[in-house]
């Protein structure tokens, strides 16, 4: 369905090129803001320490405090300058030529390809709700970026890379607060292609095992507290068992929606991904919260422009595939 | 405090009393939940073959079989309602056959193939082909559990006391572990 990165490079030409001409740029502020930093430093060092003059050793402790801060603000804002351009050009560029020279497949007059990037944006709370993977845990603060929404032959899908948070009272006492990090992942939500009502998750039997006990007692906590019933059941495939736990509302839907054929798929797919994956199915989506520390879409001033953007192009296709490698696109007739 | 042997054989008798009672609570969800799944798969049954009636009725309406399609709709129809599941799914796989001989018939009726009744109900016997697919399933699940609590030991004691039977499993046509493109089928 997608072109490959060789297919589409032509297009990305002059975004790169342009987005080398920055990266020589900052480049070169990087350096001479290390040598400002370190001439704010050692002036102001030598000269106060060697010259015995109240007004000397003043003027070199106003450069130092100064010169060190300005900076450190240079670096910030050039490297976030950078990075907003790389956004903007690379990941942006991308983004439409992958969606421009998409094929669709022919048969589907209703197949349609739409795209939205927004680099600060993040999956809204109420969908974060809605997906129903964070039921175990109160979650207090969310941060993320990098929104990528749109749609994809038939199947609407939004993700974001996401932090979600706890607050916690840390060992100073009762007043003092402090956010401890739940999850940390890339949250993706596709428009499933059939019809549910309850709740079903499938849990990754790979996140490691203090992480599998406090989920396997919250669960339980859960359940008596709430009085809502995920019961645990097990699917006819084994190697599907050994990847994932699934609990669910209701028995009978949740096979209705783990198919034979997409169990395979959802084996085959957590093979491909080394970090472990939770998938649940609610409301209308099918949620998939890809467990990693990776920060996405993000450049670095000392590689080329054409690798990164290559690895760009790998990042985004991994996510795109869902779609395909899920068969979202074919559609049960009630969501036709 | 000294522990004595008849205290030991308390604590035995409790635990083995609290087992049983498990155990045999454990036989009694389980056996009601295959009777819960085996209803499941017989409402699905019988909505797949009210949709399947309504599409042959639908067919015939455009073609000039209305009067035959309608009698062996109707004999059918009386002996569906009081057969055991198998034959339910004999009945319905017939009917089924009787649809599928109609539907060669469509494609001379441009009007019927636009029809959305006829379009709704084509689609609603996919989905509820995919419920009953996912139901029996759900039955197999719950007739395993039981056949293997059933034949474990010690939990096969049960079998004489609460006088059990193994149950057997539904078969599973390979063709019905797929997902149906139903927007596929349609354009034909």
């Amino acid at each position: 369905m997608f072109s490959s990165y060789d297919e589409i490079s032509y297009l990305l030409k002059d975004d790169i090129n342009e987005m080398n001409k920055i990266r020589f740029k900052t480049l070169l502020k990087y350096i001479f803001g290390w040598i400002f930093l370190f001439a704010s430093i050692i002036i102001p060092a030598i000269f106060g320490l060697s010259i015995p003059n109240a007004g000397i050793q003043w003027l070199a402790a106003f450069i130092f405090f100064f010169g060190t801060i300005a900076s450190i603000v240079s670096f910030f804002k050039t490297l976030g300058t950078f990075r907003m351009a790389f956004k903007r050009k690379v990941v942006r560029s991308l983004l439409k030529a992958l969606f421009e020279t998409a094929n669709l497949p022919e048969d589907n007059p209703n197949y349609e390809m739409k795209w939205g990037y927004s680099s600060q944006g993040k999956i809204n709370n109420l969908l974060i709700g809605e997906s129903g993977l964070f039921y175990l845990n109160r979650i207090d603060r969310v941060s993320g970026e990098d929104l990528i929404k749109g749609k994809i032959g038939s199947t609407d899908f939004y993700f974001s890379e996401l932090k979600l948070f706890k607050q916690v009272r840390d060992y100073r006492g009762r007043s003092n607060t402090k956010l401890k990090t739940r999850y940390q992942g890339v949250l993706y939500l596709a428009d499933f292609h059939k019809h549910f009502k309850g709740h079903t998750v499938l849990r990754d039997r790979k996140l490691f095992s203090f992480q599998h006990l406090k989920r396997y007692f919250r669960h339980h906590f859960h359940r008596m507290l709430s009085g809502k019933k995920l019961i645990t059941i097990k699917m006819e495939n084994d190697e599907f068992n050994k990847y994932f736990k699934v609990r669910t509302t209701s028995e009978f839907e949740a096979r209705y929606i783990l198919s034979a054929n997409l169990m395979e798929d959802l084996v085959a797919f957590r093979k491909r991904n080394r970090n472990p994956i939770d998938i649940a199915f609610k409301k209308r989506f099918i949620s998939l919260f890809l467990y990693n520390k990776k920060d996405y879409f993000e450049p670095s001033i000392f590689d080329s422009m054409e690798k990164q953007s290559k690895l760009v192009y790998d990042d985004l296709i991994l996510f795109f595939r869902i779609i395909n490698d899920l068969n979202l696109n074919t559609r049960i007739w009630s969501k036709d | 405090m000294n522990i004595e042997p008849w205290m030991i054989g308390t604590a035995i008798a409790v635990l083995v009393l609290l087992w049983a009672l498990f155990t045999y609570n454990r036989f009694i969800s389980l056996k009601n939940s295959i009777e819960e799944s085996f209803k499941h798969i017989d409402i699905t049954l019988a909505q797949r073959f009210d949709s399947l009636t309504r599409i042959a009725e639908t067919i015939a309406a455009y073609t000039k079989h209305e009067k035959e399609v309608h009698t062996e709709v109707a004999k059918l129809r009386s002996q569906f309602d009081n057969q055991n599941e198998n034959e339910k799914v004999k009945t319905s796989n017939e009917l089924s056959r009787l649809v599928s001989g109609l539907q060669v018939q469509v494609e001379n009726y441009p009007e019927l193939k636009a029809n959305e009744n006829y379009l709704h109900l084509q689609k609603s016997i996919n989905e509820l082909e995919e419920r009953l697919a996912a139901s029996r399933r759900t039955f197999n699940a719950r007739v395993a559990k039981f056949n293997t609590m059933l034949q474990q030991f010690p939990t096969n004691l049960f079998k004489f006391f609460m006088k059990l039977e193994k149950r057997e499993l539904l078969h599973i046509d390979n063709s019905k572990k797929q997902d149906v493109d139903i927007a596929k089928i349609l354009r034909g």
